[in-house]
Formats: structure tokens, C-alpha cells, sequence
């Protein structure tokens, strides 16, 4: 499916809906009930903040095989979990279908970042003081478009909100780059000390699965302010989707034959906070024309 | 009420689409590999030689250590190490041609003290090599092959000064040999090429159609040689230059038909397609080709005749003065390049062999050095997607 035909449904996702709340149905008079219960009210507005991600390695590859025994730690991936911030700005389009109930779409550009270390070590067997250590910093930074879809609960009505939300999310990946830093200490040189030997860039959009998906979770609140509301929310995202593009794997590049980086099957957890405001799309008053 | 239950599943279904149209490949991790062996020995150098698949149950490769000393390894078919095998100190120079027979590995490496050709044979259940069989008088070994009926067996004679050619029988049996005189001592450019402390001379052997063919000294430079299959009487030669200039690699097509590749005081030249007298005396510098002077000079030149989903090409691997491995494939009929693919990056990648693959790939064998400096084996198996894509690059 070509990214212009996602795009038509979910604009028609997004209009659907709002036919019945459309101008032309939105003149016709209704009687306003002022029972809780049946009021519903669409939300629109503006999100953004941070995230921090882990992933979380399903299956570890490497180009090396040893052939004889190794340093214990050489050559194992250390994930660095939740330590590179990313960002993340979008939209928020809620309606509220039952007093305090909603379901929301959250559209958002994410950049998802990560990195992790390993090592790898030669020495002489007479003298181990005579050895070479490299090691490896990969960072990776992903772009999607992310639309997630929650469920959010307001657990208290008055001008302060707390809510919980449940959902899932899908992500279209719009760029992933690889960032390979390596340092050597050789002492097999003369050197003492640890100093750069190579800073790589290296695009890998080819190398992760256009699509994400998982599920979505978080807390929240909001805070009338006249008819908007701020809130400020924390969510945590699940990968359920192995991100790596298993056709790719040891399609030969600079990262693999080069700095030694064969990428794992990995998904991706995140933790973001947000700060959010939105504003009602119609105004519900009750028969003495107080905001409700 | 209503409207709301339906927008919230037109949303759900739309999301659902977004996802399942996603339909990425899972990696195979037999079809590709890309895998260095490594140890953490910096006295560690390994120069691999030949690789054979195991009918489907991995990898053996042959492979010379510490200069001439003999080295197996076996890999799985997902590339992963499975036992290796230093030979004893005496049994040296690995020569290519390896042979996968009822479930035992074969090939041939030489006694350090009297020069002796021996056949080696190795198993998985022992995870090591012992003696087959001895060729007393069978000194120098250079290369084998296999042709219909058995074996080829190159080697250099010292004693009488010439290059000899053996037919084994396919239990490895002498069936005849024949010398081929060359006019100076060149035992010193030999040894220097098996210790790899001198040049690397391009040594080779085959069969087109009733003739054998080989490459080794003959006068007074390495010449190609065409002789009869059945009894090693010579019928034609393409001469060289010394060590200068001489073809580097062959192999027979049809007819009068080869595909070459030789080289010219350090340029290289590959010859998809050519016709070549087998009965008479040809100069190798005369033979017309395309200069590639992106390959390394001295590279190893390999090629092979590989079906390609239904495509006959003819592969050559060798290296490039970058440092990378090297593909090119053309078509077998009509000589045309289809597709290059270079191979390794940073630090140096040489091809020595590939082998295809049951499974449609190609596993290509190669050298690279480690962090720039440790010679190490690699092998990089292409997945049948791959090699379809490599050979079909034309517009």
C-alpha cells in the first residue's frame, strides 16, 4: 500500500465521523441534554514532548564466529535502555463518546534514538600487554509517523482531570540512520590511552520494517484553562513488531563488513511525556448556558 | 451512539490496513551470512584456499596457516563455526581442490621433509584429517581439479625441471602422468609462492571437452597448456611472459569457447568469451580482452560457469586495489557484462573461491585482515535473491 492511499484513509477515518457533526447537521437545532451520560463533545489539539526508548534484543548476531575462546564480554551488545532522548510533536483529535470516556488519535512525528557498546580485543598470547581493544558505540535514530489510538478514562470531572488511557499504535518509518563511533586502544602501538579511529553516518532505512505497531499506555491530566485544557501526560509504548528487516540483515554495507555491526531483531519500547492542549470543537452549555 | 461505534471500527479497520500491508521479509538465516573466524591471536594469519558445500550440511574450508601450514575449518549452514583442525607441523602446502565424497572431505597438502603429495581425508566424526594416501613421487603439488573421470593433479617436478600433470582416478589412484620441460630452475619462485613470502603465480587445471588444460611453467614462463585426456600428450599451449604476463584464470564453455582472465605486467584483463587454438601456439598478451585496472595487481582471478535461475553466467571474483572483494557476472552466451557487486569495506577483502549453493546463493570465500591487520577467513553467502539481482542489472 503506497503512503497516498494510508493517507486517503485515514483522512476519511478523520472525516467520517465528523458527518455527523458537520455544519450542516450542527444548524439543525438539537435539544442539549444535560445529562452526563449522553453528552459527547469532539477534541482537537496540539502535543509534544520527549521520549527515551530501549530496545530489546529477540535474537543477537554477529559477523564474528570465534574459533577458539574469547574475553568474556567481547562481542555481546550492551543496550543502553531509556538514556537517548528523542522528540515527538503532533496532534491529538479525541471524541468524547461517554461522560469521561473517549477514544483519541494521536498523529505524531517521533524520533525514536538508542545506542549500544561492544568490544573486540586481539593480543599476543605470549604478552597480553600487547594487544589492541576497539570499541563500538552504534546509534540509532528512527523517524515514523505515528498514529496511535487510545481509549482514555477521566477519572475524576472537575477542572482537574487525571485520566488513563489504553491503546495501540502503528508507525510509518520516514528515515533511520546509524551512527558508528570507534575508539582503540592500542597498545600494541604505543599508544596508552584511548583515541578515535573512525566516526561513520551510515542510512539504514532499508535495513527496518516500514511498519510498527504495539500497544500504548499512560497516564495523564488536564486542567481547564477558560475552554482549553493543558495536560501533560506520560505514555509508555510497547513494540510487538521485530523492527529489523530480516531480508537486509547481511546485505552487505559499510556497518557490517566495516565496523563489524550486524543489526539484532530488536523491538522497541519507549517512555514519552507530553505536554498537550486541546480545545473543544462545539460548546455544550446547560439551559442556564453554563459550559459543561 | 451509532455513528460513534462505527467511525471508532472505520478507524481501527484503517489502522489494522496500515500495518498488515507491511509484508517484510523474515531473515533466513541460511539463505545469507556474512562471517569472519576470528580468534584474538595477534600470531594468527589464516590464507584461505577453496571452500566445498556439504550437501546441504555446511561449509569445509581448506586454508593454509602461518604461512604454508595446513588448516580445515567446517561451518555450519548457517556459517557458524563447528570444528577446526590444525595439521601436523610436517603436513604444509594446501593446494586447492577440495572434494566433498560419501560424507568425507578430501584434498591434497605436501610433506615438508621430502616434498611427497599426500591425500588428505577428513570427517566430521574424527574433526580432524589423517593420511589417505601418498604420492611418493609426486613432489610440489600445485593444484588439483576434478574433471569427468577423476582428478587433475599439477605439480612441479625438481628434479627433471618440469611441470607434470597427473590423472588420478576418482578413488584417487595414479592412472598416468606427463611432464611438460621447462628451461630454468624455478623452484625458488615456487616456493616463494607456496610460503606466500613471493609472488602469487596463477596455477590451474580443467577439462574442455577431450582435452585437459593447465597453467604452469613451461619453458621458460607460465604458459597455459592444452593436452590430450587420455594420455597428457601436449597439443597446444598459450604462452606467457615469464611470471609477467600469463592468463589467470579459465574455464571451458564449449567448442573452441573459454572464458579468461590473465594479466600483463600488473594490469588485469578479463575475456568472457573467446576462441582458442588448443592445437596450436598462442601468446597470452595477444589474447583480447577488457583492462580492469580496478583489479588489484597479482589478485586472484577466479571464475565458474553458475546457473542462475535458469540463467547460465560466468562469475569472476577477484579483488580490487580498494581493497574490496570483486563479482562480475556475464553472460555465458553472449559474453556480455550483467551485473558487478563489490564485496567488504574499511578494511581489506580479497576473494579466493566461491561455490554455489544448493539453495540457488553463492557462498563466497574470501580473506580480510581484522581491525585492518589480522588475516582472518571469511565467508559471505549471497541469498538466491541477491545473486537474481547481481546477475540481472541491465536495464
Amino acid at each position: 500500500m503506497k503512503w497516498s492511499s494510508l493517507v486517503v484513509l485515514l483522512v476519511l477515518a478523520l472525516m467520517y465521523p465528523s458527518n455527523g457533526h458537520s455544519q450542516g447537521k450542527a444548524n439543525r437545532r438539537k435539544p442539549v441534554k444535560t445529562g452526563n451520560s449522553d453528552i459527547n463533545q469532539w477534541w482537537i489539539g496540539v502535543r509534544g514532548g520527549v521520549n527515551l526508548s530501549h530496545a530489546t534484543a529477540q535474537e543477537s548476531y554477529s559477523v564474528f564466529s570465534f574459533t577458539r575462546d574469547f574475553t568474556d564480554g567481547d562481542n555481546e551488545k550492551n543496550y543502553h535502555a531509556f538514556t537517548l532522548p528523542g522528540l515527538q510533536f503532533g496532534f491529538s483529535v479525541s471524541y468524547e463518546f461517554l461522560t469521561g470516556l473517549s477514544v483519541n488519535i494521536l498523529p505524531a512525528y517521533v524520533s525514536y534514538r538508542y545506542s549500544y557498546d561492544n568490544s573486540f580485543r586481539w593480543y599476543d598470547s605470549e604478552n597480553q600487554n600487547n594487544n589492541v581493544t576497539t570499541g563500538h558505540n552504534i546509534e540509532t535514530r528512527l523517524q515514523y509517523i505515528d498514529l496511535p489510538l487510545t481509549f482514555k478514562y477521566e477519572l475524576l470531572r472537575g477542572a482537574f482531570k487525571p485520566y488513563v488511557q489504553i491503546g495501540g499504535y502503528s508507525g510509518y518509518l520516514t528515515d533511520a540512520i546509524k551512527k558508528a563511533k570507534i575508539t582503540s586502544v592500542d597498545q600494541a602501538s604505543g599508544a596508552d590511552r584511548e583515541i578515535n579511529v573512525t566516526d561513520l553516518s551510515v542510512g539504514v532505512e532499508d535495513r527496518i520494517k516500514k511498519w510498527n505497531y504495539g500497544i500504548i499506555g499512560g497516564i495523564g491530566f488536564t486542567y481547564n484553562v477558560g475552554n482549553a485544557r493543558l495536560g501533560l501526560e506520560v505514555n509508555h509504548r510497547y513494540g510487538l513488531q521485530n523492527l529489523d528487516n530480516g531480508g537486509m540483515k547481511f546485505v552487505d554495507n559499510q556497518l557490517i563488513t566495516g565496523t563489524y555491526d550486524v543489526p539484532d531483531d530488536f523491538s522497541l519500547s519507549n517512555l514519552e511525556l507530553s505536554m498537550q492542549v486541546i480545545i473543544p470543537l462545539k460548546f455544550i452549555t446547560s439551559k442556564d448556558y453554563i459550559p459543561l | 451512539m451509532k455513528y460513534s461505534l462505527i467511525n471508532i471500527l472505520y478507524i481501527a479497520i484503517a489502522s489494522v490496513l496500515c500495518v498488515s500491508c507491511d509484508k517484510p521479509e523474515d531473515y533466513v538465516p541460511e539463505a545469507s551470512f556474512i562471517k569472519i573466524y576470528n580468534d584474538e591471536f595477534f600470531e594468527s594469519s589464516y590464507i584461505p584456499l577453496d571452500v566445498v558445500q556439504a550437501m546441504g550440511k555446511g561449509y569445509f574450508i581448506l586454508s593454509a596457516y602461518d604461512s604454508w601450514n595446513s588448516y580445515i575449518l567446517r561451518v555450519d549452514e548457517q556459517g557458524k563455526f563447528m570444528w577446526d583442525y590444525k595439521l601436523e607441523e610436517n603436513i604444509v602446502n594446501p593446494i586447492k581442490g577440495l572434494y566433498f565424497i560419501d560424507s568425507a572431505f578430501y584434498f591434497l597438502c605436501m610433506d615438508d621433509l621430502s616434498l611427497t603429495t599426500l591425500l588428505m581425508k577428513a570427517t566430521d566424526q574424527s574433526g580432524s584429517a589423517r593420511v589417505e594416501r601418498t604420492y611418493a613421487d609426486i613432489i610440489y603439488p600445485l593444484h588439483s581439479s576434478k574433471v569427468d573421470d577423476g582428478f587433475l593433479l599439477v605439480s612441479y617436478n625438481r628434479e627433471s625441471y618440469s611441470t607434470r600433470l597427473t590423472k588420478l582416478g576418482t578413488d584417487f589412484a595414479v592412472r598416468w602422468h606427463e611432464e611438460y620441460s621447462v628451461e630454468q630452475d624455478v623452484e625458488e619462485a615456487i616456493i616463494g609462492h607456496l610460503t606466500r613470502i613471493g609472488d602469487r603465480l596463477p596455477f590451474f587445471s580443467g577439462q574442455a571437452g577431450n582435452k585437459y588444460f593447465l597453467n604452469g611453467y613451461y619453458n621458460y614462463s607460465i604458459s597455459m597448456l592444452f593436452v590430450n585426456a587420455s594420455d597428457g600428450t601436449q597439443t597446444g599451449a598459450v604462452n606467457g611472459f615469464r611470471s609477467k604476463s600469463a592468463v589467470s584464470s579459465a574455464r571451458y564453455l564449449d567448442g573452441n569457447g573459454f572464458a579468461l582472465s590473465r594479466f600483463d605486467f600488473g594490469e588485469n584483463y578479463i575475456i568472457p568469451k573467446i576462441d582458442l587454438n588448443t592445437t596450436g601456439i598462442g601468446i597470452a598478451s595477444d589474447l583480447e580482452g577488457n583492462i580492469h585496472p580496478e583489479i588489484a595487481p597479482n589478485a586472484f582471478v577466479y571464475n565458474e560457469i553458475v546457473d542462475v535461475n535458469g540463467k547460465e553466467v560466468i562469475i569472476y571474483a577477484t579483488s580490487t586495489k580498494a581493497g574490496q572483494m570483486l563479482l562480475y557476472a556475464y553472460d555465458a552466451i553472449s559474453g556480455t557484462l550483467v551485473g558487478t557487486h563489490h564485496l567488504g569495506s574499511t578494511n581489506p577483502y580479497e576473494a579466493i573461491d566461491f561455490v554455489p549453493t544448493n539453495d540457488g546463493g553463492l557462498a563466497v570465500l574470501g580473506n580480510t585482515y581484522t581491525n585492518g591487520r589480522f588475516s582472518r577467513i571469511t565467508l559471505i553467502k549471497l541469498s538466491e535473491k541477491q545473486l537474481i539481482e547481481f546477475v540481472n542489472q541491465q536495464n
